[in-house]
């Protein structure tokens, strides 16, 4: 069957590590080194300064030298799940 | 807990994960001087570096994060924490990108503070992960394909004018169907997008039933062909469906100029639950 899907898992833009990293990711308080609300100023500074940048918008990761590939762990594990 | 006091070094966090979890980590982490560590706090275990007060000091650290060098190959580097540990499975509490405790001591009491709320979050998150499903479109396929009224269109809702018009076009000669020819170009021009915004609907609806929850981000201008941006919940044990399910879009809607790409699998970063940036015990 050939279906139009790109999988990216190895192939994610900085900015959308960014965006899940900066953004998205759990803030405790506490004695924090850089404190929360730098933090949310540094972020929405960096996105500017990302998305102003082409060359960086398009950088992407390199391949994981090692490491599972957890797609294909997950494409097996789905294959012996079965279609539900 | 508290046998690490006298670490002098900064104690970079990239995660919490349970008590019960344990698993070889990686080599290094975000200071490839040092190993990534499982430090247990209360009852759930923070996922850290002990990173040297030389590069990890507030001074620096500011800096680099003003800087696109530091900044990507740091992120890169947490980033490949994250990926590590999401793929051994186990429920991931992600924390923000440079969440640096200045020693054990001040995380320990910092999270020890939240330990109910880490561990009810943990719990819920167990066996779940995030996946990215971008849809994009490439506005003059989909056109041609409902102008030619293509079957992978089917299921989309479509303007009863254009299908009039095509109607109407197929029984007239080439030479008096000219003008409405043009009108129905016209026409589908301008409802292309809303029909690219009906398959990202169908999309999202279809995606939904094989996952645990949905949310859709914002569109970029930067990207004028994606028109869904979606991340999803999906149970691990569910996955085949949620892949099959968009399988079956992919196929459907293959020769309409609809592109799919799937991201992931991420920590839960859109389905987090806790709010610990206030000093109180949580609820």
């Amino acid at each position: 069957m050939s279906t139009d899907i790109t999988l990216r898992h190895k192939d994610v833009t900085i900015l959308e590590i960014l965006d899940r990293v900066l953004d998205k990711g759990v803030v405790v308080a506490g004695d924090l080194t850089i404190s929360v609300a730098d933090i949310d100023l540094i972020y929405l500074g960096v996105r500017l300064l990302l998305c102003s940048v082409e060359t960086m918008n398009n950088m992407r990761r390199p391949t994981l030298a090692e490491g599972a590939d957890i797609y294909s762990a997950l494409a097996m594990a789905a294959a012996k799940a079965g279609p539900s | 807990m508290g046998e690490q006091v006298a670490s002098p070094d900064p104690v970079y966090v990239y995660a919490i994960v349970a008590h019960t979890d344990f698993f070889a980590l990686p080599e290094t982490g975000i200071d490839p001087a040092r190993p990534v560590e499982l430090l247990a706090v209360a009852n759930v275990q923070a996922v850290i570096s002990h990173v040297r007060s030389e590069t990890f000091n507030e001074e620096d650290v500011r800096a680099g994060l003003q800087n696109k060098t530091w900044l990507a190959t740091h992120v890169l580097a947490h980033q490949q924490v994250m990926d590590w540990l999401v793929s051994t499975g186990a429920a991931v509490i992600p924390m923000r990108f440079c969440t640096l405790y200045p020693d054990v001591n001040a995380l320990t009491s910092s999270l020890a503070r939240h330990d109910s709320a880490l561990q009810a979050e943990l719990a819920r998150l167990q066996g779940k992960q995030e996946w990215g499903v971008k849809q994009s479109v490439n506005l003059l396929l989909l056109q041609q394909a409902i102008t030619e009224g293509n079957a992978g269109l089917a299921g989309v809702e479509m303007d009863e004018a254009i299908a009039r018009l095509r109607t109407q076009i197929a029984g007239m000669s080439a030479g008096t169907a000219y003008l409405l020819k043009k009108r129905l170009t016209t026409l589908v021009a301008d409802r292309a997008q809303s029909v690219a915004f009906a398959i990202a609907d169908d999309t999202l609806r279809s995606l939904s039933e094989a996952a645990e929850a949905a949310v859709t981000s914002d569109l970029s201008r930067d990207q004028p062909d994606v028109c869904l941006n979606a991340a999803f919940l999906v149970e691990t044990a569910r996955y085949g469906e949620f892949h099959g399910q968009l399988e079956r879009l992919a196929e459907t809607y293959a020769t309409v100029g609809v592109h799919y790409e799937l991201i992931g699998p991420w920590p839960a970063h859109h389905f987090l639950r806790l709010n610990l940036d206030t000093p109180e015990v949580s609820e």
